[in-house]
């Protein structure tokens, strides 16, 4: 595949692949732009090859997760080897980044209750309107294990939003 | 998906907030690539401070045990006292016997074997 083609693949899936680099980084924001970042590089420089075998979708949603998942466990092998920061490592968060607004944040703070399994399914189903089939083989899962994940989380979750839910009605 | 509505809303809100704040894809790939590894200041301090601490505490443990030593000079080495006192050339036949005087010999004498 040329650049070109799968580059205007990318730029149709992005604001997609932004919510789902959000959701393999528990929501921050920083660390998401660089996970999507490197995804599309990769797949960009042809590093990342699409063979057509799954939807583009699909494909592409599992490089940013395994890109988010090596740059989890680098981070974690830093902090075992210098636990205490030995420079303040410069951040690239502009003055225009708008915060969540409180309705965001509340969805966040009960996604934040979840699994990371349960977070990616549900993420997977309603944010990106995925069969669970779907988000099973993004996320290399049984379809059985991929929808107990869906059923707890949405439980999980319902309880986890229920006292605000609450709280909001008069 | 009926019974779902409220997830549903819910993760509307997130993708909205999301919306609001993503970047543009050219704009997020001409991003500055962050550098990879991070070598700060600290760590390339740190890292061969550390590596001299290793080989230095690997050549004071060599320094001090030397070569594993043979079971035959630990047994002189428990009879030293004696020892000490005897002709390099000694055997074993010229040391005193368990129970016999330990204490250190007047004269080469008292270490011959008993008749």
């Amino acid at each position: 595949m040329s650049t070109d083609a799968m580059r205007r693949l990318l730029e149709e899936l992005h604001p997609a692949s932004f919510g789902w680099a959000m959701a393999c980084t528990s929501g921050d924001r920083e660390e998401a732009e660089v996970v999507l970042q490197t995804a599309c590089l990769l797949a960009l420089d042809g590093k990342a090859r699409w063979g057509g075998a799954s939807p583009f979708r699909t494909w592409f949603f599992g490089v940013v997760r395994n890109v988010a998942a090596s740059r989890r466990r680098r981070r974690l092998l830093e902090r075992f080897f210098f636990p205490v920061p030995l420079e303040a490592v410069p951040q690239d968060r502009g003055a225009a980044d708008p915060p969540d607004d409180d309705a965001a944040r509340e969805v966040r703070r009960a996604l934040g209750t979840l699994s990371a399994r349960q977070r990616e399914v549900l993420h997977l189903v309603f944010y990106e309107g995925m069969a669970i089939g779907e988000a099973a083989r993004t996320l290399g899962l049984r379809l059985g294990t991929a929808r107990t994940h869906y059923e707890r989380g949405k439980a999980r979750l319902r309880r986890a939003l229920a006292p605000t839910a609450g709280e909001r009605r008069p | 998906m009926t019974d779902d509505r409220d997830l549903v809303a819910a993760f509307r809100r997130l993708r909205e907030a999301d919306e609001s704040r993503s970047r543009s894809l050219p704009a997020l790939l001409s991003r500055r690539v962050p550098a990879r590894p991070r070598l700060t200041v600290g760590r390339a301090v740190a890292l061969p401070l550390a590596l001299a601490g290793l080989l230095a505490g690997a050549a004071w443990l060599v320094r001090r045990g030397g070569a594993p030593r043979p079971v035959e000079a630990d047994l002189w080495a428990w009879r030293s006292p004696t020892r000490a006192l005897l002709p390099p050339d000694a055997g074993v036949g010229a040391l005193p016997r368990i129970g016999e005087t330990w204490g250190a010999p007047a004269s080469f004498s008292q270490l011959e074997e008993p008749k």
